[in-house]
């Protein structure tokens, strides 16, 4: 049985159709790349998954359980983390304090303060981001902030963590420590991982399957080789099959 | 902070003084004292929804008006012991049943709204009285004010203990992340609308308790001055002046404005009203985080 | 059912629901351009009224020269308040809910320090003109002068802020800032001149409406309160930044308080206000007659 499955979902807003009739499904510790232009639908998907917003149709199921239509926290409650596009972290608070209390919810909240303040630390540690513990989450880099967002999903001991555009701003030395850190929190606390990313490197490096979304459909899917081979991709790219 | 905090030891001082006050000055300003004591008490229950949750409540005097009809109500029926408790229960009961819908309202509209509810709840019990034929209620045989004193110096330390434990507790911090971002801190799994209402009726209760003492302090029961919504600005204007982030604030808002209130309401009301008009639009715009932001930003203190 | 269908309770009801449709409009503009909730909109009806009161006793001034003369007034508040306090919030301000909500209770301060200046100023008994009261039967109605005049002046300011609205530049303007605001900067549309503008006919409007009230009604230092209220309502009602929608909320508003009251008691009339105020901020903060959330 997979993790995750997404069962012919649609969404739409108004009138415009945001994703049509998205089928796929994601194993255990695999991690899945989604990939699309912008306004393909992808962000949509990651907030149907997360909750945020219901499918117009369709199931999404996690562990066997259906979930669409459930709000965000109980998603939250049932393993699944997401960061956002853009960034949200809570601004008054220190760094810490951003992990400490998202490691007081989710899907394995920490018993107590103390507790939630070690599992943050680690995490911040983990992260590269322990010098930047008591700083205020609002004036620190935009790239140690898209790290924060991790942090924050990261402490509430997901399953399936969704990762959205981690990458975008990065040089390419933060790209590749970016990656490492990827691997590394996958290998310690088993995760499961959605990426949603326009750095191709990346993208094609760190999955193991990708769905390509265009327009709001699945064009195709596959490993990342036979992805970048698919004429339909390379279509909606560069407009013409290589 | 690892050096050793003198506000625990004040507090208790504080206390101390407080339990000893009536054998040591007069009525009248006992009389004072129980005032402040029900500011205190009023500003920091307003602390636990509108201060760590960010939805700032314009309508506080509904809890404080119902504790109060509750009490005369009640009164000859329910002992006094039995009567209070009861006043913080009904004004609790009645913001667990309004709680989801109200708190669906964001921002400003929450605003307005709460001043609304104050207000409809307010013309409704006039109406009730009126179709019953009292304009208002007299209370005779109420405590002396050396009792309803420590009843109110109970319910000033209860609501700034209570204050205290809920910023340190797990329903502090989701109140805090709702504050900075709702939907965000929804995502990593605050049960926001649940946190909301629990947050609510916690603020209902103490003020629901201290309207009932305020009505057996004053002896009669007149619908328009335990539901004025000046009380609902006074608070706010106090949480404002004070500092609403941690439990020091109401109680240097509070004692501010009652000394002020002291120097001026004799001569002129309005003036006070003024005078408090005034300090709550400056402190809008210069000092948001209030006397207690003062104290603060000299720590630099990040982390609350 | 003889009563309810009267002539003179349609009068009323329209006579009132003008009166709510001009302030409305006016809070409307503030809060379309500025998103800015002006919780002292109803005291500057009162200080328009008392100035229409002050023209009267002392120099025999007619209130109808007297409301382009609030109108000046409140219109130069507005700009005081723009420059003096909103410039620097606008600017200074992070999210933008907390600037509403702080605005919010800037404007609280403001209201409480302006009635109760007026209060000390004025006394806090009412006061009353005596004005055009001549009576006009038509159709067995009886209209009093002034309520016809107050009836008909707020009927032709609204439409010709509508039309205002629709066919001038400036009007075209606001509409595009109302809708979104930094699309309408970048097209060209000076934010901060409009803003300036909407504020000073906003507040004008509700000036107006004072001066023109204080024909027909007792004037007092918190007589704004239930203004505000009704302003609220109509803005939400008709959808915040919808400025047809809140005319046509206005006249609503005023036939629900005048047939509800007929249909209750006069005791249920502010139960009935804030019902209905309490009652549409639950369930639709969009507004009855306005239609998606307005991007920013």
């Amino acid at each position: 049985m997979s993790l995750l499955e997404i069962d012919s979902v649609s969404k739409s807003f108004g009138g415009v159709a945001a994703l049509r009739d998205v089928t796929f499904t994601v194993g255990a510790n695999a991690i899945l790349g989604i990939m699309g232009a912008n306004g393909a639908g992808k962000t949509t998907l990651f907030s149907l998954i997360a909750g945020n917003e219901r499918p117009s149709r369709g199931a999404i199921r996690f562990g066997g359980r259906r979930i669409d239509g459930l709000s965000p926290d109980r998603v939250s409650r049932s393993g699944i983390a997401r960061t956002y596009q853009i960034v949200r972290p809570l601004k008054g608070l220190s760094v810490a304090e951003n992990v400490t209390t998202a490691a007081l919810f989710g899907a394995k909240p920490a018993v107590n303060r103390r507790e939630a303040a070690e599992r943050g630390a680690a995490i911040l540690d983990q992260l590269n981001l322990a010098d930047l513990a008591d700083q205020p989450a609002g004036g620190i880099t935009l790239s140690a902030q898209k790290t924060l967002e991790i942090a924050k999903a990261l402490a509430t001991g997901p399953r399936l963590l969704l990762l959205d555009e981690v990458m975008a701003g990065l040089t390419p030395t933060e790209v590749a420590g970016m990656l490492e850190i990827i691997r590394a929190i996958k290998a310690e606390y088993g995760l499961t991982i959605l990426v949603i990313e326009h750095v191709m490197r990346a993208l094609m490096e760190l999955s193991d399957w990708i769905v390509v979304l265009h327009h709001g459909e699945t064009i195709a899917e596959g490993n990342p080789a036979a992805v970048a081979e698919n004429p339909d991709v390379q279509n909606a790219y560069l407009g013409h099959a290589q | 902070m690892t050096r050793l905090s003198p506000w625990p030891s004040l507090a208790l001082l504080a206390c101390a003084v407080g339990i000893g006050l009536p054998w040591l000055i007069g009525d009248y300003y006992l009389t004072v004292a129980l005032n402040l004591a029900m500011w205190i008490a009023l500003t920091q229950s307003w602390t636990i929804l509108s201060g760590m949750a960010g939805y700032i409540s314009l309508g506080h005097v509904v809890f404080f008006g119902i504790g109060a009809y509750c009490v005369v109500v009640t009164w000859q029926a329910l002992p006094l012991f039995a009567a209070i408790p009861l006043a913080g229960l009904v004004a609790a009961v009645f913001a667990a049943v309004t709680g989801a819908p109200v708190l669906r309202v964001r921002g400003p509209y929450f605003v307005i709204l709460t001043f609304g509810i104050a207000e409809l709840v307010k013309y409704i019990v006039i109406n009730i009285e009126a179709s019953s034929g009292q304009a208002s209620r007299l209370l005779f045989g109420t405590p002396s004010v050396k009792d309803l004193y420590l009843v109110m110096l109970a319910l000033a330390v209860a609501a700034t203990a209570l204050a205290w434990a809920v910023r340190r507790s797990r329903l502090g911090s989701g109140l805090i992340a709702i504050r900075e971002d709702e939907e965000a801190a929804q995502t990593f799994g605050v049960p926001v609308t649940r946190f909301k209402v629990y947050a609510f009726v916690l603020a209902a209760v103490i003020p629901g308790m201290a309207g009932g003492t305020f009505v057996l302090r004053s002896t009669y029961f007149e619908t328009m001055q335990v539901f004025d919504p000046v009380i609902s600005f006074s608070i706010v204007t106090m949480a404002i002046i004070g500092g609403s982030d941690d439990a020091r604030g109401p109680v240097l808002g509070a004692g501010f404005l009652v000394v002020l209130s002291e120097l001026l309401w004799s001569t002129l009301p309005q003036l006070y009203l003024i005078v408090l008009g005034t300090l709550l639009v400056v402190f809008v715009l210069f000092l948001p985080g209030g006397l207690v932001g003062l104290l603060t930003r000299h720590k630099r203190m990040v982390a609350r | 059912m003889d009563t309810l269908l009267s002539g003179q309770l349609l009068f009323s009801a329209l006579v009132i629901g003008s009166v709510y449709a001009l302030t409305g409009l006016g809070l409307n503009l503030v809060y379309g351009t500025m998103r800015l909730l002006n919780i002292a909109h109803g005291d500057l009806a009162m200080l328009g009224a008392y100035l229409a009161f002050w023209l009267f006793s002392l120099g025999q001034v007619s209130p109808l020269v007297a409301a382009p003369l609030a109108v000046i007034g409140a219109a130069g508040l507005g700009a005081l308040a723009y420059f003096g306090l909103f410039q620097r919030q606008i600017e200074r301000a992070p999210a933008v809910e907390k600037l509403e909500a702080n605005s919010l209770l800037l404007f609280l301060g403001l209201s409480v320090i302006v009635q109760n200046v007026a209060s000390l100023a004025f006394t806090a008994s009412p006061r009353a003109v005596t004005y055009l009261d001549s009576i006009y039967r038509i159709g067995g109605v009886s209209m009093t002068a002034n309520r016809l005049v107050i009836l008909g002046v707020s009927t032709l300011i609204c439409i010709a802020t509508a039309l205002f609205l629709r066919y001038s530049v400036y009007g075209l303007a606001i509409k595009a800032l109302i809708q979104n605001r930094s699309a309408a900067s970048v097209v060209g549309v000076n934010v901060g001149r409009i803003q300036l503008a909407s504020m000073m006919i906003g507040f004008g409007l509700a000036g107006l409406a004072g001066a023109l009230l204080s024909m027909a009604e007792q004037i007092s230092p918190f007589m704004g309160f239930p203004f505000t209220i009704a302003a609220f309502v109509v803005i939400i009602m008709g959808g915040l930044g919808n400025l047809l929608g809140g005319v046509l909320a206005g006249f609503l508003l005023g036939f629900v308080e005048i047939y509800g009251v007929v249909l209750t008691s006069s005791n249920a009339r502010s139960i009935i206000l804030y019902g209905v105020f309490v009652g549409v901020l639950l369930l639709r903060p969009q507004g009855l007659l306005g239609g998606r959330r307005i991007a920013r």
